[in-house]
């Protein structure tokens, strides 16, 4: 299963991976591309927004454009990347022990953990501010909240199990 | 957990580097190891037995609190 590269004794099959991640590169290109079509459909007045489109024209070209090119550029370096570990067995030698080092696999999954304490401080600091700012936002990042801790609930409950 | 890994390692006049990539990690993890900043998974302390020749006990030294 999928989850199981999380835990740091499994075995990587490295070109596996690799094939993975050319076709997720692609994949994400490809969504940079819808990203920036849809700018261009807004900008040439086939498409429109829910909200006075005074406010929402440069917003929406700048956010639309900027995630599409940014999704397009991570997406295809991504997948050049990973084409060139298998074609290349010198790198993939290299790329392959850094991956799979336990360490370097440990340390990405505290990474991971101590970000999400982070965030999770974070969102309880942005609750309490925004309170005082906007009901809106006080409302979005408790429901981001409640979301976060269902999450990880269940992964608590999901890994108790299979562990 | 204190362990040997540098003393075997200058025993058997080898880098770090060789050692790493003998064991499969990178040579940062035997930094590591040796300064015993991190201790090494069961599967990791079973190469580096093999590698040395020894028993993981005479490798890694497990003291009680």
């Amino acid at each position: 299963m999928w989850l199981n590269q999380l835990f740091t004794d499994e075995p990587v099959d490295f070109e596996r991976r690799c094939r993975t991640r050319i076709k997720v590169g692609m994949g994400i290109a490809f969504l940079g591309l819808l990203s920036l079509a849809v700018m261009v459909l807004f900008c040439s007045q086939k498409l429109t927004v829910l909200y006075p489109e005074s406010e929402g024209r440069d917003f929406f070209a700048t956010f639309y454009g900027s995630l599409g090119a940014g999704l397009m550029a991570g997406g295809i370096v991504s997948a050049i990347k990973n084409v060139r570990y298998l074609k290349d067995p010198a790198l993939k030698k290299r790329q392959k022990v850094a991956e799979t080092d336990e360490r370097n696999r440990l340390l990405g999954l505290r990474c991971w953990a101590y970000a999400g304490y982070t965030m999770f401080l974070l969102l309880y600091v942005g609750i309490l501010v925004s309170g005082f700012v906007s009901r809106t936002a006080a409302m979005v990042l408790l429901t981001v909240t409640g979301v976060y801790a269902l999450v990880l609930m269940l992964f608590r409950i999901f890994l108790n199990r299979v562990m | 957990m204190k362990n040997r890994i540098q003393e075997l390692r200058r025993e058997k006049k080898i880098r770090q580097e060789d050692l790493a990539e003998a064991v499969g990690v990178t040579r940062q993890t035997i930094i590591s190891l040796e300064n015993g900043k991190y201790n090494a998974s069961l599967v990791l302390a079973h190469k580096l037995a093999r590698y040395f020749d020894r028993q993981i006990e005479d490798i890694f030294l497990f003291e009680e609190e």
